[in-house]
């Protein structure tokens, strides 16, 4: 079956990459509908196949409590780091926007996995660590951006 | 006749106490007193704070939705701009105007 060029498998060989799908497990969403929560216990990563993820977190705006977004997951990007960095607890709100078909793949099934292919747990957590610096600083720019406005703000 | 001088010039110097004391306790509670306002007008209110008032907005706020549009609209621009120096970091790109609504 065709799927999309995930960047959590970059550079892994086309038999690997099969074989780890073969763990992993189809979930449909529908718009809106939540794919974790902030606080929950990470069990494992997902694979966007088609549709969108987005990342929110809760912000006060006077007396209610609203969800902003801080990020948007598309087709053929990883989602949920936390389901395989400790203390494998989610940090943002995830939801589909519109309906959304993902592949959950459990940390368990990966570790065993990793244990009979450790090259190939090298090059994935290789993937993640590449994947976390880039979304690092991509958050640093926009804080140092944010930051800056703020001084101006202040200052004038 | 001495005896009752005495009793009488006693009795004087009490009530002329008696009502020395009594003024000046008058006084003193006069001043704890603060003024009221006149039946009808607004009590005042505190120097720093302002009373909410009902369907008070202040000057340039937003609905809550049309904020958290304009929030989302933000985000997205700020992260092009950051991605933007991602590609090419520099000082200049670092801190390239993204105009975004939020920034005016």
């Amino acid at each position: 079956m065709p799927h999309p060029s995930w960047d959590l498998f970059e550079n892994l060989p086309p038999g690997e990459v099969d074989a780890l799908l073969s763990l992993a497990s189809p979930i449909s969403l529908g718009n809106g509908e939540e794919l974790f929560g902030l606080g929950d216990e990470a069990t494992g990563v997902f694979l966007v196949v088609s549709g969108q993820v987005r990342l929110t977190l809760p912000l006060r705006v006077g007396e209610r409590q609203v969800d902003v977004m801080v990020g948007e997951r598309m087709t053929g990007h990883m989602v949920g780091w936390s389901g395989l960095i400790p203390p494998y607890r989610f940090t943002v709100n995830a939801a589909a926007a519109p309906d959304t078909e993902l592949l959950a793949l459990a940390r368990l099934s990966l570790l065993a996995f990793f244990d009979e292919k450790p090259d190939v747990g090298y090059a994935l957590f290789s993937n993640l660590a590449r994947i976390m610096g880039q979304r690092l600083q991509l958050f640093q720019t926009m804080w140092v951006r944010e930051m800056q406005h703020v001084v101006k703000t202040k200052t004038t | 006749m001495e005896a009752i001088l005495i009793t009488f010039s006693i009795c004087v110097f009490g009530v002329m106490a008696t009502v020395f004391l009594f003024s000046v306790a008058m006084r003193s509670r006069g001043e704890e007193e603060e003024p009221q306002a006149p039946e009808g007008l607004p009590s005042p209110t505190g120097r720093f704070f302002l009373e909410k008032t009902p369907g008070f907005r202040p000057h340039g706020s937003l609905p809550a939705d049309a904020l958290l549009l304009q929030l989302e609209r933000h985000f997205r621009l700020e992260e092009q701009a950051a991605l933007s120096f991602l590609e090419g970091p520099s000082v200049e790109s670092l801190h390239a105007p993204s105009f975004s609504p939020l920034w005016d």
